[in-house]
């Protein structure tokens, strides 16, 4: 048996506005693929032969024969994902898929498949492929419970390195030390996709995974603010994860290529622990803001207590020779038109070298998506929307027009006098848009 | 863990929020509310427990932390925990 997994193919900020290029001084980050078809292939019987397929550097077409198709997604990546699945079922092939998409909104996912996986897949994919192999695929697997992690394997990330090629070779893949958030932020999918439970991935699994990616000559990038929290001990496990990483021979920079966090948390986290970020060799934080009260009220209601903490997060940053790399995201419900001129303001004083900009977006299965559902205010269902870039829901204090302007005038505004990044070297110019 | 005794805890706990709100300069009292009284706001709180419960070796859940408002109910939950 043949399975071919494929990563369906997804907008990005400059292919949904590609002025975008003509304004920003960097290079465009085309990331390794999410986890999902490396973890699923990971537990995949050895007598299956497996295949990738990365939809983002050459289209699917027919020509790709297999037994079984499987597609992994999230939102943005779902219009071209169930286009494919037409496509496919049309010719007589039999398509399955998991995924954040999937798993949140199965109904619709599930019209487009012969069968869908919902939640993590790794419990019910042996099953799947049993049923298909006697002709007996049910059209829905369900992982109720959340993944014993103690069962994990290291990610299949060799699939990924392999099909590398000219248009995609990306300098780092997503590594994993938990699964899983307590909290209940209101635009987060992971608490309902992933359970409400922190799980660590296995200190021997994280080992591997890392030395795996060293061995192919990649970085890691890893977003794990859930690890900072102690919830079943995560931060422990972290620093344990840290230990390990700063044994790591390669130099500062080369090991990591960020750790992404709630900006906020920089500035509460104990220095010890950011110490032992440094020391491990990360020089980068990918600095989410806007799904936490802080930059909320800084941003959207302009509170100069909060503002101050803001600056002083990217402070704390350089004190510990970490750069700060930031995700600013508007249109929250807190944001009035002022908000654009305020995160101009921040990026001014905080000194913030690079930044991107986001549209809040309601993604299926989170609160927000369940609120602005309920009120009518989502407009937009054409998934490919569904990207940061794009208004897909009527903003409650501004119009979409004007959040969009908004919007294209901070990526404008920002970088009208960076054109010196142009200049660096390509690890340190490239940003996500 | 050996047993720690509760002015053990009220002392690191009272640490730890001098660390996360410098600026807070007042004395720290038992019936200090974490948010209203000492400026905690809900990432400050987590970073206290996070921090106390790591220096105690003990794993909460977020469902445990939701009657936790005051000063003394941390030193209260940690001291149950440490018992």
């Amino acid at each position: 048996m043949k399975v071919q997994f494929v990563y369906p193919s997804f907008e990005r900020h400059a292919q949904s506005h590609p002025e975008l290029l003509e304004c920003v001084p960097c290079n465009e980050y085309l990331g390794g693929p999410s986890l999902g078809i490396a973890s699923i292939a990971a537990v995949t019987p050895p007598d299956v032969q497996v295949a990738f397929h990365d939809d983002r550097v050459k289209p699917l077409t027919l020509d790709v024969e297999a037994d079984l198709y499987a597609l992994s997604f999230f939102t943005p990546a779902a219009t071209r994902a169930l286009e494919l699945a037409d496509m496919l079922r049309a010719a007589g092939r039999k398509v399955v898929a998991g995924g954040i998409f999937p798993t949140m909104m199965p109904e619709v996912a599930g019209a487009h498949f012969d069968s869908i996986v919902v939640g993590e897949g790794e419990g019910v994919w042996n099953a799947l492929l049993s049923d298909f192999g006697k002709g007996a695929l049910k059209p829905r697997y369900e992982q109720t419970e959340p993944f014993d992690l103690e069962k994990l394997p290291p990610p299949r990330v060799d699939l990924y390195v392999e099909a590398e090629s000219a248009a995609l070779h990306p300098d780092d893949y997503p590594l994993q030390i938990s699964r899983g958030c307590p909290l209940n932020c209101d635009a987060c999918v992971v608490p309902y996709s992933m359970g409400k439970k922190v799980r660590l991935v296995p200190r021997e699994v994280s080992k591997t995974a890392l030395s795996d990616l060293a061995k192919a000559g990649k970085l890691a990038a890893i977003t794990e603010d859930t690890s900072f929290f102690a919830f079943s001990g995560a931060r422990r496990h972290l620093r344990t994860f840290l230990a390990d990483l700063k044994n790591d021979p390669r130099p500062r920079g080369q090991k990591i290529s960020y750790l992404g966090c709630s900006m906020p948390m920089i500035l509460s986290l104990d220095p010890t622990l950011i110490q032992e970020i440094s020391d491990a060799g990360i020089d980068r934080f990918y600095l989410v803001c806007g799904f936490d009260p802080i930059t909320r009220n800084a941003f959207g209601k302009g509170d100069p207590d909060a503002m101050d903490r803001a600056i002083r997060s990217v402070q704390r940053c350089h004190e510990f020779g970490i750069e700060p790399y930031t995700s600013l995201l508007v249109g929250n419900e807190t944001d009035d038109e002022g908000v654009f001129d305020r995160i101009l303001e921040f990026t001014v004083k905080a000194k913030v070298p690079k930044t991107e900009f986001a549209i809040f977006t309601p993604y299926p299965g989170t609160p927000s998506w369940h609120q602005l559902e309920g009120e009518g205010r989502i407009f937009d269902k054409a998934w490919k929307h569904y990207n940061d870039a794009n208004v897909v829901f009527k903003p409650k204090q501004m119009s979409a027009e004007r959040l969009l302007d908004g919007y294209l005038t901070l990526w404008r505004e920002f970088y009208k006098d960076k054109l010196h990044l142009a200049e660096m070297e390509q690890g340190q110019r490239t940003i996500q848009f | 863990m050996p047993r720690v005794e509760p002015q053990q805890i009220r002392n690191e706990v009272e640490t730890i929020i001098r660390r996360i709100r410098p600026e807070n300069k007042a004395e720290i009292r038992n019936s200090d509310r974490l948010r209203e009284d000492l400026g905690l706001d809900s990432l400050h709180s987590m970073e206290l427990l996070s921090a106390v419960t790591e220096k105690y070796e003990v794993d909460v859940d977020v469902e445990q932390l939701q009657e936790v408002r005051t000063v003394g109910d941390v030193v209260s939950f940690l001291s149950k925990l440490l018992a």
